[in-house]
């Protein structure tokens, strides 16, 4: 297995360097740049031609390529053009704010979902199905900024019980303030994660219930509950113990809109900001970050398949 | 090279064009710091006793993409600044000069130098005293051009100079005679100090170290980059002691967000949009429309519509106040616009051609132009909900008339980069808008041939000697006769077709008095946020 993940981490270099090329290139193409984003009528062209030249706008696309990879690969992110602020140390920042908000949303929804998901299965075609499936259905279908705006006019505004904006009130850096700013946002973030885990948990299991072994087992007169709980659920969480993997890139980029909307510090915003105006390192060192999640996520999913079910094997072929 | 510039559509030119207020003054105490401290969940936080009700929190949509006043040319960037630092005087919207740290100004007769006392005893925010050469250090650092922010200190290939005659008295020398920069130079730049910046060698960056020691009446006590700026009071503060002791900016980006946000009073104050008033109705808030001196026009890409009889044409056959209405809602939201200055602007002229509509006429120069059944194409940006309405009307109006006009909707900053092509680009039409402050010589970037804003790709040399002209000219009724003729002359010329002045419109909860003693003015909000109390 050792093996396995050396060969696979070593194919992430390659991997990587793609996908910065090709994001280098499609803002290369984009009609205006960071100076055309920060600049004002008032300006006279020596002054904009002096931005463009100090940011290297000017060189040609491989040597703006090449200088932002030698920085990279000194552990040197840059700087945002737009403000000149270190990425690292703005990164530094927002990502356990990121992360704070996606983690506990994430694993709610994904226990709600193994909950409601083998209920349903177990109720299949009954009243209590159709609820969850219903609701399932109605979650996938609502965008996530429709449901905040829908909190931030209940809770926020009609019942006045929580706050709108950011993750503390200003000065206070109580953690009783900072659930109250976390509840509406995440409420959101799990609605907008559950559906698709709990449609993917529900139907495995109800195809679970179909193969033969169940068959077997009632039987033997094994309960319900008992097939459930010693068979069917272990057949279903194996491959949801592999999504965790693949989900890990969402605790950088999970909530773009939800930071947005709450006004929440996190990486999505500030990601989305950048995109906006066209601040490349900034985009780059976001895309690098969730990329190298992305490729670890699926290894790591990979490998726990591995862990949980045996009769995988890694790097083989199967006999 | 043609460079390209680019400017959002209208947020554009916040900049230094306008003439502000300023107030200042100094202090001691605490320089502020950047905390960056994580909102680590512990528990139980130093809350910094905050009984809301001594705080003024304004929502603002950004972080300032600068707080160095050296540089700085945002809305949100010069909004702080104007908060910490203080120029040497403002020019009120009527064109009138307000001194601020500046006892006298007093301009030589030759329009070559000008004198500036300062007035006495004023303190910077660490108790030091203002000297001249914390100005002449300002002004000096700002003319260099690598800072990124000289333009205005420049006339021609030359830099003003500052000089300083004695502990409170500077002159500035000027390289040639500039009406312009002579109603300028005292307006804009906001003074840092040398004894704590003195030994900085490049003011290019975004941020000072430490981040803000200045003469206005807040002090910058804490600043959590993405959720807001915290300001305090500055008790050397050289005019009248703050009404209210603290000013939070907070950062929401999402428009929604901050109104639901000034429903409930999370936020005192936000600058709404039209179609957001009604929803104000049942919550405790005032709304304050004013006007920003922005012009939102139709501009027309010269050597596209090369015959002026068919630009004409397309002008006649429209209903300003129509289109307006459309996108603007209400006549309290804009005021009509004629003329490349907005009617705020003092060298405003209505004395032009507005083209009141008149089909028939319009019909009659496309006859005579031989352009019947002409096809124009109409570049606006695509994700601007005001835009998109003047757009269809547009095409409604102008297809009465016999023209057609096909829309196109794209990202806004591309919008520009594709007109400044010129005689190549895909747009003949286009929608913008701009604020370019009260000095006329300011709209020279926009018409004159070849500069930098010219948009248009206009030439007529006789506006750019008009232009010339009203430079160098030190007699107000001249210049203003000048001015004149130059904007009846960009009339005929029917590159521009000016549609409104549509106003900037503040919610404020009604828990905050003083707003008048404020002063709303455009880019900083507030003249002086020190007027300001709670009720």
């Amino acid at each position: 297995m050792l093996a396995f993940a050396a060969r696979r981490l070593a194919q992430i270099v390659p991997m990587l360097l793609l996908v910065t090329v090709a994001v280098f290139l499609a803002i290369q193409i984009a009609p205006y740049d960071v100076v055309d984003s920060i600049t004002t009528p008032q300006m006279s062209a020596e002054t904009i031609a002096m931005w463009r030249d100090r940011y290297g706008l000017d060189d040609p696309i491989a040597v703006q390529y090449l200088r932002w990879l030698g920085q990279v690969l000194q552990g040197d992110l840059g700087y945002s053009l737009a403000s000149r602020h270190s990425i690292a140390a703005d990164l530094a920042q927002r990502l356990p704010n990121t992360v704070l908000l996606v983690l506990p949303a994430y694993v709610t929804a994904l226990l709600l979902a193994i909950g409601l998901g083998l209920l349903a299965a177990a109720r299949h075609q009954k009243l209590s199905d159709r609820l969850i499936d219903a609701a399932n259905a109605f979650g996938l279908a609502m965008p996530p900024f429709w449901f905040a705006l829908l909190l931030i006019y209940l809770f926020g505004y009609y019942l006045n019980w929580f706050p709108i904006i950011g993750m503390h009130a200003v000065g206070d850096r109580g953690l009783g303030d900072l659930l109250r700013h976390l509840v509406m946002p995440y409420l959101v973030l799990t609605a907008a994660f559950y559906p698709e885990l709990a449609r993917y948990v529900r139907s495995s299991a109800i195809t679970q219930l179909g193969e033969d072994y169940v068959t077997v087992q009632r039987a033997f007169g094994a309960t319900e509950p008992e097939i459930f709980r010693r068979h069917v659920s272990r057949n279903v969480l194996l491959p949801v113990v592999t999504q965790i993997g693949v989900a890990l890139p969402m605790l950088v980029t999970g909530a773009v809109i939800t930071e947005t909307i709450f006004s929440w510090p996190g990486v999505g915003s500030y990601f989305l900001q950048a995109a906006r105006a066209m601040d490349y390192p900034v985009i780059l060192a976001v895309l690098l970050l969730s990329a190298t999640l992305v490729m670890l996520g699926n290894l790591l999913a990979d490998i726990l398949y591995v862990v949980v079910d045996p009769r995988v094997r890694l790097g083989q072929v199967a006999p | 090279m043609t460079t390209k510039f680019r400017r959002t559509v209208t947020a554009a030119g916040a900049l230094l064009a306008v003439p502000l207020l300023l107030a200042a003054c100094s202090q001691n105490t605490t320089t502020p710091t950047e905390t960056s401290a994580l909102p680590a969940p512990t528990t139980s936080a130093p809350a910094s006793a905050e009984t809301g009700g001594a705080t003024f929190t304004y929502a603002i949509s950004g972080d300032p993409s600068s707080l160095n006043p050296i540089n700085t040319g945002d809305r949100w960037g010069l909004t702080v600044t104007n908060l910490v630092y203080s120029p040497l005087a403002r020019v009120e919207t009527d064109g009138t000069m307000v001194n601020e740290l500046a006892e006298s100004i007093t301009p030589s007769d030759d329009g070559l130098s000008v004198v500036v006392k300062l007035k006495p005893g004023i303190l910077w925010s660490d108790g030091e005293p203002l000297t001249a050469d914390d100005v002449v250090f300002t002004y000096t650092n700002k003319a260099v051009k690598a800072n990124g922010n000289a333009d205005l200190l420049w006339i021609g290939d030359a830099p003003i100079t500052a000089t300083a005659v004695d502990d409170l008295t500077v002159r500035f020398d000027l390289p040639s005679p500039s009406a312009a920069a002579l109603s300028n130079i005292a307006v804009e730049t906001y003074i840092i100090p040398q004894h704590i910046y003195g030994s900085v060698t490049d003011f290019s960056g975004a941020e000072l170290d430490p981040l803000a020691v200045g003469t206005g009446p807040y002090k910058l006590v804490e600043y959590q980059r993405g959720e807001y700026l915290k300001f305090e009071a500055n008790e050397n503060y050289y005019g009248d002691p703050p009404g209210i002791p603290n000013i939070v900016l907070r950062i929401v980006s999402n428009a929604d967000t901050a109104k639901a946000a000034l429903q409930t009073g999370e936020v005192d104050a936000y600058f709404v949009t039209p179609n957001q008033i009604a929803d104000l109705a049942a919550a405790p808030v005032d709304v304050y429309p004013y006007a920003e001196g922005r012009v939102a026009y139709l501009g027309v890409v010269e050597p596209k519509v090369p015959d002026v009889r068919v630009r004409q044409a397309l002008f006649f056959s429209l209903n300003r106040t129509d289109i307006d209405l459309a996108a603007f809602l209400d006549p309290q939201y804009f005021q009509e616009a004629y003329s490349i200055l907005p009617p705020s602007n003092p060298y405003a002229t209505t004395d032009l051609e507005k083209y009141d509509q008149d089909v028939d006429k319009a019909k009659a120069l496309l006859a005579e132009a031989g352009a019947e059944g002409v096809k124009l194409v109409l570049g606006y940006a695509g994700n601007d909900t005001l835009q998109q309405a003047e757009a269809a009307l547009i095409q409604s109006q102008a297809a009465a008339a016999g023209i057609t006009i096909e829309l196109s909707g794209v990202d806004g900053t591309a919008l520009y980069d594709e007109i400044e092509k010129g005689a190549d680009s895909q747009f003949d039409l286009f929608l913008g808008g701009y604020i370019m402050g009260l000095d006329p010589d300011a709209y020279s970037l926009l018409f004159k041939t070849g500069a930098s804003a010219n948009y248009f790709s206009y030439s007529n040399p006789a506006t750019d000697t008009l232009f010339e002209q009203g430079a160098i000219e030190l007699d107000n009724a001249q210049r203003k006769a000048i001015y004149a003729d130059l904007q009846a002359q960009i009339a005929d010329d029917a590159v521009f077709y000016a549609l409104a002045d549509n106003l900037k419109i503040l919610g404020i909860n009604q828990r905050i008095g003083g707003v008048d003693q404020a002063r709303l003015i455009p880019i900083y909000t507030f003249e002086n946020f020190a007027k300001l109390t709670i009720k």
